[in-house]
């Protein structure tokens, strides 16, 4: 029927051929070679049933979630992306497994607005299709196309690249024999000035690039971007539940969740089936609590929103805290078994150490050997009826108590817990959340009112504070006094997923055939998952430390980019980004950061993987072309909060820009050129080559058939067919165990973190404390940061139709909303004489020109707060013309409407040239920051 | 009986997120700036009791349609199915039928300068699929089928949930039907309400 199909846009029917075999010299990308570009889409759809369509089966990444995902391709062109149908990612009910893909046709799976302006990106016609090289000073945004030989030449041997004396390439600095410092030999070799930065770096990805760093190449520094995220939710969950870093409520059965500052349906990932869950679970009755000040799309589906002010959430949960075990509240039975047994007596899997004896002079937990009852120093001390005995002969012992064994002064955790929740009254605790006290008492009342069924959740919010680790354990402790770890129905650890890596009994332990592997050494430069006492450093100077050191976390961006910027502990020589733009995403370090990169002599080699000239990428000396997610290969898992197995698989679903290179394949032609070993014509051993990415991939793909062992074929090569032609290995079935999970933490769970107490802070020299604590905003040296003067907080959010800084590029998803605003509470706006729409400035008292933006005027935000959501006020990305070749290629200016809060934000300069910090997870704070509104 | 289509939009479930109106683009290849279907949100109360209104929009297919009868030239026509269609080659681009629709659900395709709206993706339910914007709502808030076939979604929805439709009073008798929605946010624009910038 020619009334409803869409045919007036033929033209871009050709456009496949067009796109996948001419190498398009980058100043001529316009809409005559992208002729339907002006309506967003590549080309004209075809019915998902009409057999001239293929489908290739893969992972979105246009947020984190890495939903799975079709594409329909028709003539080399994808048309249109769908949620993956056998997948419980993108469907509650989905196809069963075995369904042959020509039936699959028939159901797509859902997808999420961003996922599907993943076209979009995929066919950006500001997209950078050769390696470029910088011409003129670094951020004159001046460059030349240059060949692969030319930028590997270069990269790799160095010289004097831009006519601004002799600059040291790979091959100079990997050296592992030369000390960095010879009076500081723990620092490690000369290799570890080259540094590795990735933003987004997936799962399996990680583990080539690591190869090559860490493994071939030798050097230690290998970095995401995880505290730029949410580092701290991961640190203060793994420190309380054996090492998981990620719980999520399981949301089919619970009825009641207490969400402080997930943001489900709009970023909390996987976004996708969270929404259906939070619809689902609404549906059915259940009861949600959101604490945000902001009225979050979490918020407006709740039965009570509770507006905090930001940083405040710790004193909200101890508060709740004192009030559930002055009330008895808790589960008693759970929280007084102290060892497996005792637990499974009771039905239970995990056990907790609420009774566990701690030494008052150490903050170690008592052990056996020391208690004088006969045990080993494997053994927990507990009170029976206030008596010592070992943890492992206890059915039931004392909650609260303190006792003095074998002479050493104890008290038990549940001690130590009621004594720091009673350091506040309710009273102060509410005035800190700026609620009344009464809403404490309620929103405790109705937690506690559900059992094993109520689920304190958490995410980014409470923890991207300079208390974020802590305020993450007093979160992570309200399950613990439910109990509810493990059970259907409570705080669970998730589906299932296959070793990409081989690790447990795949066919391929992929990091074991590394024949010649370098054993990397030496000190991050981000001193991440170091002490600080065993540095040289330490000896001379003692405490504080120049820069904070992070023993108990890892992945610490800012710090990353902190220690570059100040040569500490030593100089970096060669920076690479990859899929990284520190100076938009880190708080406050916008300027800073440039400054820095624009100077040589400061990071001598700047260079850079990109699918745009990016607005950090832009100060590279190079750009290499990247390739965009539905152009890559990954091998990947699923979040907690999809139930069942999930081994994800992502692979190519065509390759616009004959240039591009995915990262994995530049690493591999580098370690060639190089002669690293574990790459190349032997890299697995002998006969097993790593030449192509593919290499590596498809033996991840054939480690998923070894370890499920129920995929049909005969062979590997049948075996990964029937993978890929799926986008992975689903199983929906058997998340259950009776009234459990079926997949447990089943081990001990820990209300004190006896590693962080036992830690000392670098920059205090003071033990850290083990029994999570409210603290106010503080900076490195532990000074709390006032800002008199600067009335409000700052804080940022991310929506549905947008991720981090790389969706500007996709028209259908900026015209949703053209520009971002200055989001605050109609009252204060009154006050300050706004009116919705007016230009208005946000500063900080480390940025004091600050930011600004359009203020918009809404009922849904605390008075007192400030808010913008991300992805909007960039600088580049596209935004701006870029010269190439001498050549102007226009930018496209809706790149770069609306504001970016980040860069007023407040700097830590107590040591400068970092964001404010926590100094336990590593989480950058982003919620921090005390500033000043006014009109612009 | 032959079929009636019809679509739910469950107001309990929907997030915003807007993946229905991308879908719709992608399916449909909609110019930019111009929408077969969109969101609109309206935030009201006064802190801390704030509410939230979300009204995905689109054609409403309705029974009797106020674009049908207004168009000079027999572009707009009814299915049995109940689907209202535009006949691009017949549409000499008038805009009475803009005019006419009380839910501002037309426009004109600034390529083809033709009226264009919301066709429920008919060539989709033709081949067995839903509607673009149906199959992929991630919280499932949308629901489409025919309300003459007892055994159908639709047809069960209406029957326990109470239900509104927009601006009952025109008499076009919408087709879409929401659950959970709040009177004063089943206008056409809800920004009009309370004055703000589209």
């Amino acid at each position: 029927m020619k009334t409803t199909r869409r045919n007036f846009i033929k033209a871009a029917a050709a456009l496949g051929a067009t796109m996948a075999i001419s190498p398009l010299a980058f100043g001529n990308i316009t809409q005559k070679t992208i002729p339907s570009w002006s309506e967003g889409s590549p080309a004209e759809d075809v019915l998902d049933t009409d057999p001239s369509v293929s489908f290739v089966y893969s992972t979105c990444l246009g947020c984190r979630s890495d939903c799975s995902l079709r594409g329909k391709v028709k003539d080399g062109v994808v048309i249109k992306l769908d949620g993956n149908p056998y997948s419980p990612m993108t469907l509650n009910d989905p196809i069963k497994y075995s369904t042959d893909p020509k039936e699959a046709r028939k159901v797509a799976g859902k997808l999420c607005p961003r996922g599907q302006a993943g076209l979009q990106i995929l066919y950006d016609p500001l997209r950078v299709q050769q390696p470029l090289k910088r011409v003129g000073k670094r951020g004159e945004n001046k460059w030349q196309a240059i060949s692969w030989d030319q930028a590997y030449k270069e990269i790799i041997e160095g010289g004097n690249l831009f006519g601004e004396g002799n600059v040291e390439g790979l091959r100079s600095v990997h050296d592992l024999s030369t000390p960095i410092d010879p009076d500081a030999p723990e620092l490690g070799p000369k290799a570890n000035q080259f540094v590795f930065l990735a933003g987004r770096i997936e799962n399996s990805r990680a583990e080539l690039v690591k190869r090559f760093v860490n493994n071939s190449f030798g050097s230690i520094n290998w970095f995401e971007h995880t505290t730029v995220c949410e580092q701290s939710h991961h640190i203060a969950t793994a420190n309380t539940f054996a090492g998981k870093g990620h719980l999520k409520p399981d949301f089919e059965n619970a009825k009641l969740i207490m969400n402080f500052g997930a943001n489900y349906g709009e970023a909390n990932f996987p976004m996708n089936g969270l929404s259906r869950k939070l619809a689902d679970f609404r549906i059915k009755g259940g009861r949600l609590i959101t604490v945000d000040p902001r009225f979050s799309v979490s918020a407006s589906h709740a039965d009570v929103w509770v507006p905090i002010l930001p940083g405040s959430d710790a004193a909200l949960a101890l508060g709740m805290i004192q009030w559930i075990m002055d009330n008895k509240r808790y589960d008693k039975s759970f929280l007084e078994a102290p060892s497996k047994d005792a637990a499974a007596l009771r039905g239970e899997s995990s056990w907790s150490d609420a009774t566990y004896l701690v030494r008052t002079d150490n903050g170690k937990y008592l052990r056996g050997d020391e208690a004088g009852l006969g045990g080993t120093k494997d053994d927990y001390v507990v009170l029976v009826g206030g008596t010592p005995s070992l943890a492992a002969a206890a059915n039931t012992a004392d909650l609260a108590g303190e006792a003095t064994a074998n002479g050493i002064a104890c008290k038990t955790v549940f001690q130590l817990l009621s004594e720091r929740s009673k350091e506040r009254s309710l009273d102060e605790y509410a005035k800190i959340c700026g609620i009344p006290k009464e809403q404490i008492v309620s929103v405790a009342d109705q937690f506690s009112s559900y059992g094993k069924l109520a689920v304190a959740d958490f995410y980014r919010g409470p923890v991207q504070h300079t208390n974020g680790f802590q305020t993450g354990r007093t979160i992570c402790i309200l399950n613990m006094l439910m109990g509810n770890v493990d059970h259907r129905g409570g705080y669970q650890s998730g589906g299932s997923t296959l070793s990409y890596m081989g690790d447990k009994n795949g066919k391929y332990q992929v990091a074991k055939l590394h024949p010649g592997s370098v054993k990397m050494k030496g000190i991050r430069i981000s001193r991440e998952k170091a002490n600080y006492e065993d540095s040289t450093e330490f000896k001379k100077n003692g405490y504080p430390a120049k820069r904070p050191w992070f023993p108990l976390t890892g992945d610490v961006y800012q710090e990353v980019v902190g220690g570059v910027l100040d040569g500490y502990p030593y100089p970096a020589k060669i920076l690479w980004l990859h899929m990284a733009t520190p100076a938009y995403s880190i708080p406050g370090m916008k300027d800073r950061i440039i400054n820095a990169f624009k100077d040589p002599k400061k990071i001598p080699l700047i260079i850079s993987t990109d699918i745009v000239i990016g607005d950090t990428t832009m100060f590279a000396d190079y750009i290499l072309p990247d390739v965009t997610y539905l152009e890559q290969w990954n091998a990947l898992g699923a979040a907690p909060t999809i139930l069942g197995l999930v081994a994800d698989v992502r692979q190519p679903m065509t390759h616009v820009f004959p240039q591009a290179k995915s990262v994995e394949n530049m690493f591999i032609d580098i370690a060639k050129k190089m002669n690293l070993p574990g790459f190349g014509d032997n890299g697995f051993g002998a006969g097993m080559p790593l030449n192509k990415e593919e290499d590596w991939y498809l033996k991840l793909v054939a480690n998923f058939a070894s370890q499920y062992g129920k995929i049909p074929g005969a062979t590997e090569e049948a075996q990964v067919k029937y993978i890929l032609d799926r986008g992975g290995v689903f199983d929906s079935g058997g998340a259950y165990d009776g009234s459990m999970m079926k997949n447990k933490v089943a081990s001990l769970c820990t209300i004190y973190a006896e590693k962080v107490a036992t830690t000392k802070d670098s920059m205090t020299g003071k033990n850290f404390d083990g029994i999570p604590q409210y603290y106010p905003v503080r900076d490195a040296k532990d000074q709390i940061v006032k800002d008199n003067g600067y009335d409000f907080i700052a804080t940022t959010y991310k929506q549905a139709f947008h991720s981090h800084s790389r969706t500007i590029s996709a028209p259908w998803l900026t015209e949703i909303q053209p520009e971002n605003f200055i989001e605050m509470n109609n009252d204060d706006g009154a006050k300050l004489g706004f009116k919705d729409g007016d230009m208005i400035k946000v500063s900080s008292l480390s940025n004091k020109e600050g930011v600004k933006g359009k203020v918009r005027l809404r009922p849904g935000i605390r008075p007192g707060v400030v808010t913008v959501c991300a992805s909007y006020g960039h600088w580049h990305y596209g935004a701006i013309d870029s010269v190439i070749d001498g050549k102007t290629v226009a930018g496209d200016k809706r790149r770069g409407t609306g504001v970016n809060i980040n860069f007023a934000l407040r700097v830590d300069d107590s040591i400068g040239n970092v964001c404010l910090e926590d100094k336990i997870g590593g989480s950058c704070s982003f919620y921090d920051s005390r500033v000043k509104v006014e009109k612009a | 009986m032959g079929k009636r289509y019809a679509m739910v939009i469950d107001l309990r479930k929907c997030v915003g997120c807007h993946a229905c109106q991308v879908a719709c683009k992608s399916e449909n290849n909609v110019p930019l700036g111009v929408f077969r279907n969109w969101v609109d949100e309206l935030e009201t109360g006064k802190f801390p009791n704030v509410s939230r209104h979300r009204l995905p929009r689109l054609c409403n297919h309705s029974e009797n349609p106020s674009c049908l009868n207004v168009c000079p030239v027999k572009a707009t026509y009814q299915l049995e199915d109940g689907t209202v269609l535009i006949d691009y080659d017949r549409c000499i681009g008038c805009k009475y039928c803009i005019a006419a629709c009380p839910y501002d659900a037309r426009f004109i395709n600034p390529v083809r300068k033709t009226a264009e709206k919301c066709t429920y993706c008919h060539e989709r339910l033709e081949a067995g699929l839903q509607p673009a914007c149906v199959n992929t709502c991630i919280s499932g808030a949308r629901v489409f089928g025919d309300l003459n076939d007892p055994t159908s979604e639709v047809f069960k929805l209406l029957a326990t949930q109470p239900v509104n439709v927009s601006k009952p009073e025109t008499n076009n008798r919408p087709q879409t039907y929401y659950i959970g929605a709040d009177q004063k946010a089943l206008r056409p624009n809800l920004l009009d309400i309370v004055g703000g910038e589209k």
